[in-house]
């Protein structure tokens, strides 16, 4: 196992510069995501257009992991149905529980960041944006 | 510098009295702020107490139970030796953290206090019991401001003068998150002079250097055995006599009691008084091998030693390109820093896969000392006696490498 296999070119370049990092004004949904453990913020935001996510962005301090997966995470779920983008939640935080049965084809892309399961300590920043995210959209219709 | 202990032993070949540098021959270990790693004596000890003495103490009378009694009575006195306290003044614990909450309990109980005072770059272990017990008890907590990584004596000053009622001033003697240290003595005849009383979270002062509690006035002190090659569960807390004396116990159980009749019940002595429940025998045992290897060795050297670590790595660290250390000039067997570009969680994972370099990412449980310091986490290279002039040039050459890499 080496370090490629966690900072891959992918996650670099998602973590370096992403189209979604930055804030919605008009946004729907915001929320804060925190690992309390260490200091690192990120807040999502999310505009909704008819049942459907029309917009994410993120802002605020990770590392290239947390950075890399909000950015992913963002990518996948705008113009997705709320009832999908549940889905698609679910699945991804499924890929880092033992006990799941993954739909890894609703995931596209996302997929790539399970690698990170086998850096059991950095599984709480690949997860970070996404679980903000499933407690925002549990709330809805 | 000659770098050898009293019996000419070579400080650098320490690495071999521990397991884990056999184990691991290339590991940089230099999270030691967060735990030490154990010499065989150490792990000899625990396995040796469990073969041997394994039995509870202070009750029955067979032959095993006296020898655990005996063996956990001499690491009291081990303990009270290190400090220059008398044993009735130490108070095992499962460490600072507890010791500190033991305290803050306590003391709000006995109504002398009125107000608790712990500056903003406390661990959150010596500052969260404070703030919280000031709460439930309805006293007035103060968090004390500081400058960057630093209290100010002008600040405490301020702060403590005039006051009316009895306070309580908990503070580190050295800090957890950039090793600041507090200049101890002036500190204790400040609080004194103005009527109230100190607590010294000692949990990496005392690892770190020779102190004496009888000498420094010092009212309370709280220290860990795992963080100076000692096994985890277990510390201490140490006291002057009469506040012990006069403090409500802070757990009720077996060993703490005196007579207990149906309605009320009377309470052992210090220091039994605040040792509810089997205590842990095992890592007291470890505690006193722990101490037995750092008496073994010349304090002095071993303080200049890692002063010397500290130093190299300011000056290694300072020359490194958008790196920014956070620990004052001065700082103690701690360095911590940040890197303009490379996150401290992925500049550690970076240092531990290619380097086998291990240093603490993340707030070091000090939230407000890193708001105080404009950032939300950091990295820390902590030293102890086994780290080598080597240790700090791999840390400088790893972070290098690291910049480059995720630039």
């Amino acid at each position: 196992m080496s370090l490629d296999d966690l900072y891959t070119d992918f996650i670099l370049s998602h973590s370096n510069s992403s189209p979604h990092k930055g804030t919605l004004e008009d946004a729907d949904l915001r929320e804060e995501a925190r690992n309390l453990s260490c200091g690192d913020e990120l807040e999502i935001f999310m505009a909704l257009d008819d049942g459907r996510i029309s917009h994410v962005r993120f802002d605020g301090h990770g590392c290239a992991i947390s950075v890399a997966s909000a950015s992913v995470m963002a990518q996948l779920l705008e113009g997705k149905e709320i009832l999908r983008a549940r889905e698609i939640v679910r699945s991804f935080l499924g890929l880092f529980s033992d006990d799941e049965v993954v739909d890894e084809t609703l995931l596209d892309d996302a997929v790539v960041l399970k690698q990170v399961k086998r850096f059991p300590m950095r599984v709480k920043c690949v997860t970070l944006a996404w679980h903000a995210v499933e407690g925002m959209l549990k709330d809805l219709e | 510098m000659p770098l050898s202990n009293d019996s000419g032993v070579s400080l650098a070949r320490i690495k071999e009295d521990f397991p884990v540098f056999h184990e691991y021959p290339g590991l940089v270990y230099l999270d030691n702020a967060a735990t030490t790693h154990k010499p065989d004596t150490v792990i000899n000890a625990l396995v040796s107490f469990y073969t041997r003495e394994n039995s509870n103490v202070h009750r029955a009378v067979h032959r095993l139970a006296e020898r655990a009694t005996v063996l956990f009575e001499d690491a009291r006195r081990a303990v009270a030796d290190f400090v220059n306290a008398v044993p009735e003044q130490v108070v095992f614990t499962k460490g600072t953290t507890e010791s500190l909450n033991l305290l803050a309990y306590s003391l709000s109980l006995s109504e002398e206090f009125k107000t608790f005072i712990a500056p903003q770059f406390e661990h959150h272990s010596n500052f969260v019991p404070w703030q919280q017990m000031s709460r439930r008890f309805g006293r007035e907590f103060i968090p004390l401001e500081i400058n960057g990584a630093e209290l100010e004596l002008d600040t405490l000053e301020r702060v403590i003068s005039n006051r009316k009622n009895g306070f309580v001033l908990a503070v580190s003697g050295l800090t957890n998150s950039t090793g600041f240290k507090l200049p101890i003595r002036q500190v204790v005849d400040m609080v004194h002079k103005s009527g109230g009383i100190i607590v010294i979270d000692g949990a990496q002062l005392i690892p770190h250097e020779p102190f004496d509690f009888e000498d420094s006035m010092v009212d309370f002190l709280a220290f860990s055995a795992h963080k100076m090659l000692g096994p985890t569960g277990i510390g201490a807390l140490v006291g002057k006599r009469e506040l012990l004396e006069r403090l409500p116990p802070f757990a009720f159980g077996g060993e703490m009691i005196d007579r207990v009749d149906l309605h009320d019940t009377t309470f052992a002595s210090i220091p039994q008084k605040f040792e509810a429940g089997t205590p842990n025998i095992a890592g007291a045992t470890g505690f006193l091998a722990a101490i037995d290897y750092l008496n073994g060795l010349n304090r002095t050297i071993v303080a200049e030693h890692i002063e010397r670590l500290t130093s190299l790595c300011h000056e290694e660290l300072s020359s490194i390109p958008g790196l920014r250390i956070l620990s004052p000039e001065k700082s103690h067997g701690i360095v911590s820093f940040v890197h303009e570009s490379v996150h401290p969680h992925d500049l550690a994972e970076f240092l531990s896969q290619n380097f086998d370099v291990a240093i603490r990412s993340g707030h070091h449980c000090a939230q407000p000392q890193m708001k105080g310091l404009g950032i939300r986490s950091s990295c820390r290279a902590s030293f102890y006696i086994y780290n080598t002039v080597e240790d700090v040039e791999v840390l400088a050459k790893g972070i290098r490498n690291a910049v480059r890499w995720f630039g």
